[in-house]
């Protein structure tokens, strides 16, 4: 009953001279849902990455039930039983979701393929799982989170035993999730499937997971019950360190004159539909919203992305209608957008130039870009944000995502404004660089600044803002006081409604 | 596992030093290659190191270096362009075509206001009409030679070149060709534009990634129609000189190997270590690399090499170079 599924014993890999793994032993039972947790760097990567085949260990050795587990390459990790879900899908996006699951392993009638076994087939195994998707529908249609279901339905097609899934809510809404988290359960407890879920979020470890293991610098640091941990002490060993609190001290903003007024703001091929609310000096004012709620175009609108809205926005009582994001930047309003490495980042350059990047005049005279001033004032961001590599000179390809997102947010550093607008501020990033942008927005708030935190995480919102707007179908649903805060009050109305 | 912690330098001046020779180790390998080329050039024949091979070699790498560096803005910028060839044509031919009937100067601003425009036009392309820069420019390519066939009728032109247009092309200043001179200047000019001022930083960002730029509140479209009007406009200097050079134009080469500059600019631009996908590339890395093909085709010619052969040798510095900065990449 209580067997191990996964044993490592003294687990040990080098990139280099870094030591990603060192002497790494714990085991998973069989039937479990084990979390793996620790920070970017902590080794979590290393680890599925040689379980699924893709690294070989420099040291120790892995037992799948009971067998040396030594995979040369992720096909023969499949083989054995041991399926990966990784953050990129990697699926064929103009095959349907039938050849999909089934790719290699099609049903075949002599060379050709058997449609109609395979779409039933397929059909029979989604319907098993709960998973409410047409097996004939063209992969590319899939959302991303559909496309995350249609993977966990080809682990099962494959006799997977042990699923790993590295942070498989990334970028879903909750509505998603739960559906994820339904099918997750039907995988392990109907099917018996063994699941290591990697996770930035604790919240899910509770919710999904019965043990948990955490990792520190390439370090088994503990193997837990969740039953007999709590979210304070599961922080505590990643981190390595005694903390407070996850978010830091929110004072009260300065009452006074709102810095950012939107009235009715609209534009209904995008999403939105008259919404209205108010920032404060000082405000860090939240917005929760589904992925079709009108955050995305709310955004656009402020930061002058697109044009053409209906309604009035006031940036300290003056009209304010961006054509440009340089319009609105130079109005006084930044965005650190939510795919820093699309939007936000120029990674093959260094942290030199994108640290200067937000700001170019203020490096410029005559024309010559003062290479010595901006230098400094990288330097400067570097300590300021702690950084890694504490070096101007390294190229931001190769920063881990928290550090990233520092950089990110850094080159706003450099100007003045007067309202940020931060997307998902913290998506996939380890829990002290997550501590640390925190505890930028709320130094930024303490200038005066408007801030406006656009967040898919619940709890993220409810820790961090004096206020949360919830947006659904486009109009501001409910606005909820620091005060009057619970997961329920905000996820409820953030759920569409019938309109009358 | 992607992170490692680089510690801070032990000292200032050892960690800038090591910093330069590492970030240039592609530059000093290239100016190895262009001096064993050399020596490998006067022990093939005497007559290589000569003065006066020497004189028209350099003024020959003298008329590779200033279209590269237009090419090498389009690049950088996450494009490419084709028309720069049929600029210098074009240039070459309006050159001619000019010089007897007004001022020099003049017919200069003319000319420059020719590259200017066709820059303009592809830009413009580009941006409003938000085509891909391989296609805009293979199409100005096309339309520019089908013009200077359609003005010239197909036959070559000739000018009574003034002195002072002559001496641009063929005189010497303390035995160094004029349009030596003339591209020295450009090199200078173009370091200070691409690595020392504001607009080279942009022309970075964007090329590195545009939406991020653009989200940076550079502004993006503005940025690449400045790139192509410098691209075309660098090319619509060289066609002036070289028609000073020449005095006459000939349409022919439109045909046979004029079609070469074209390949010859992006050749020295790959060679210089610059990034087809934009943001990585230097200009003493495109002006190696313009030096290191035309040493090498000068080479070629003094042996008496099939000068079929040397588009294929062309074509196979390319996709060499490709090789190489692509096995590059993949190792970091």
């Amino acid at each position: 009953m209580m067997s191990t599924a996964i044993e490592l014993q003294a687990l040990t890999k080098r990139f280099g001279i870094t030591k990603a793994l060192s002497d790494v032993s714990f085991s998973i039972r069989q039937g479990s849902v084990h979390a793996l947790v620790g920070e970017n760097g902590a080794g979590k990567s290393s680890l599925i990455k040689i379980l699924s085949g893709v690294h070989q260990p420099d040291g120790g050795a892995v037992r799948l039930f009971g067998q040396d587990f030594a995979p040369k390459d992720s096909a023969a990790a499949q083989l054995s039983g041991v399926s990966t879900m990784f953050q990129e899908s990697q699926q064929v996006s103009n095959l349907s979701v039938a050849e999909n699951i089934y790719l290699g392993m099609e049903p075949r009638i002599g060379p050709f393929l058997d449609w109609s076994r395979l779409m039933k087939q397929a059909g029979d195994l989604l319907g098993r799982l709960g998973i409410e998707i047409e097996p004939g529908r063209p992969m590319a249609t899939l959302s991303p989170s559909e496309a995350k279901l249609i993977e966990m339905g080809r682990a099962v097609s494959r006799n997977a035993k042990v699923l790993i899934m590295d942070e498989p809510t990334a970028n879903l809404n909750q509505a998603e999730q739960q559906i994820l988290f339904r099918v997750l359960k039907q995988l392990n407890e109907k099917e018996g499937v063994t699941v290591i879920y990697i996770s930035h979020h604790m919240q899910e470890v509770f919710d999904l997971c019965d043990h948990v293991t955490v990792l520190r610098d390439g370090q088994h640091v503990a193997t837990l019950d969740v039953a007999d941990t709590e979210t304070d002490g599961l922080v505590r060993l990643m981190i390595g360190r005694q903390m407070e609190a996850y978010f830091p001290t929110i004072a009260a903003p300065a009452q006074g004159e709102p810095r950012l007024v939107v009235s009715d703001l609209a534009h209904p091929a995008r999403g939105l539909d008259g919404a209205s609310f108010e920032v404060a000096r000082g405000e860090i004012f939240g917005i929760y919203g589904l992925a079709d709620s009108g955050r995305t175009a709310l955004t656009n609108a402020l930061f002058g992305i697109q044009t053409g809205f209906a309604g009035a926005v006031r940036l300290d009582g003056a009209p304010f209608a961006p054509t440009s994001p340089t319009a609105a930047i130079e109005a006084g309003v930044i965005l650190v957008p939510e795919d820093r490495k699309l939007q936000g980042l120029m990674l093959d350059l260094d942290l030199l130039h994108n640290f200067s990047v937000g700001n170019l005049g203020r490096f410029v005279s005559n024309g010559l870009f003062e290479k010595k001033t901006a230098l400094e004032a990288a330097n400067t961001h570097i300590q300021r944000l702690r950084v890694k590599p504490n070096n101007a000179y390294a190229l931001v390809k190769g920063l881990s995502g928290g550090n990233q997102q520092k950089v990110a947010i850094g080159k706003w550093l450099n100007r003045d404004f007067r309202l940020a607008i931060f997307q998902e501020p913290t998506r996939g990033i380890d829990v002290s660089a997550k501590m640390e942008v925190y505890e930028v927005i709320k130094s930024l708030s303490e200038a005066g600044v408007a801030i406006l935190v656009l967040s898919s995480e619940v709890l993220e919102l409810m820790g961090l803002c004096h206020r949360v707007g919830v947006l659904s179908g486009g109009r501001m649903t409910a606005t909820i006081e620091r005060a009057d805060f619970s997961e329920h009050a905000i996820v409820s109305a953030a759920l569409p409604r019938r309109r009358a | 596992m992607h992170e490692v912690d680089v510690p801070p330098a032990a000292t200032k001046s050892a960690g800038s030093l090591r910093r330069v020779v590492s970030a240039h180790t592609e530059e000093f390998l290239l100016a190895g290659v262009i001096v064993a080329l050399i020596a490998v050039g006067g022990f093939l024949s005497p007559v290589f190191l000569s003065q006066y091979n020497i004189t028209s070699v350099a003024r020959q790498v003298s008329f590779d270096v200033m279209p590269a560096l237009g090419q090498l803005l389009a690049v950088l910028a996450a494009g490419i362009d084709l028309s720069i060839g049929a600029v210098i044509r074009l240039a070459q031919m309006v050159s001619i075509l000019l010089v007897e009937r007004v001022p020099l100067p003049v017919a200069f601003l003319l000319v420059m206001a020719c590259g200017a425009a066709v820059g303009l036009v592809n830009g413009l392309l580009v941006v409003k009409g938000r085509l891909e820069p391989f296609i805009v420019t293979l199409g100005t390519w096309t339309i520019l030679d089908g013009l200077s066939l359609l003005v010239t009728g197909g036959r070559g032109i000739a000018a009574n070149v003034p002195d002072a247009f002559a001496y641009l092309g063929r005189g010497t200043v303390v035995g160094i060709p004029v349009p030596t001179l003339i591209a020295a200047l450009v090199v200078i000019i173009m370091s200070v534009v691409i690595h020392r001022s504001s607009f080279g930083r942009q022309l970075f960002s964007v090329g590195s990634n545009d939406l991020a730029a653009h989200y940076a509140g550079i502004k993006v479209a503005r940025v690449r129609v400045t790139v192509f009007m410098l691209a075309s406009s660098l090319a619509a200097l060289t066609g002036f000189i070289m028609a000073a050079r020449t005095g006459a134009f000939q349409p022919t080469t439109i045909s046979s190997g004029g079609a070469g500059t074209e390949l010859a600019t992006i050749a020295a631009v790959v060679v210089g270590g610059a990034r087809l996908s934009g943001g990585r590339g230097t200009v003493i890395g495109a002006l190696l690399g313009a030096t290191l093909t035309g040493v090498l085709f000068s080479i070629l010619v003094l042996a008496g090499i099939d000068p079929y052969v040397q588009s294929l040798i062309l074509g196979l510095i390319i996709l060499g170079a490709l090789l190489l900065s692509a096995s590059r990449r993949s190792k970091s």
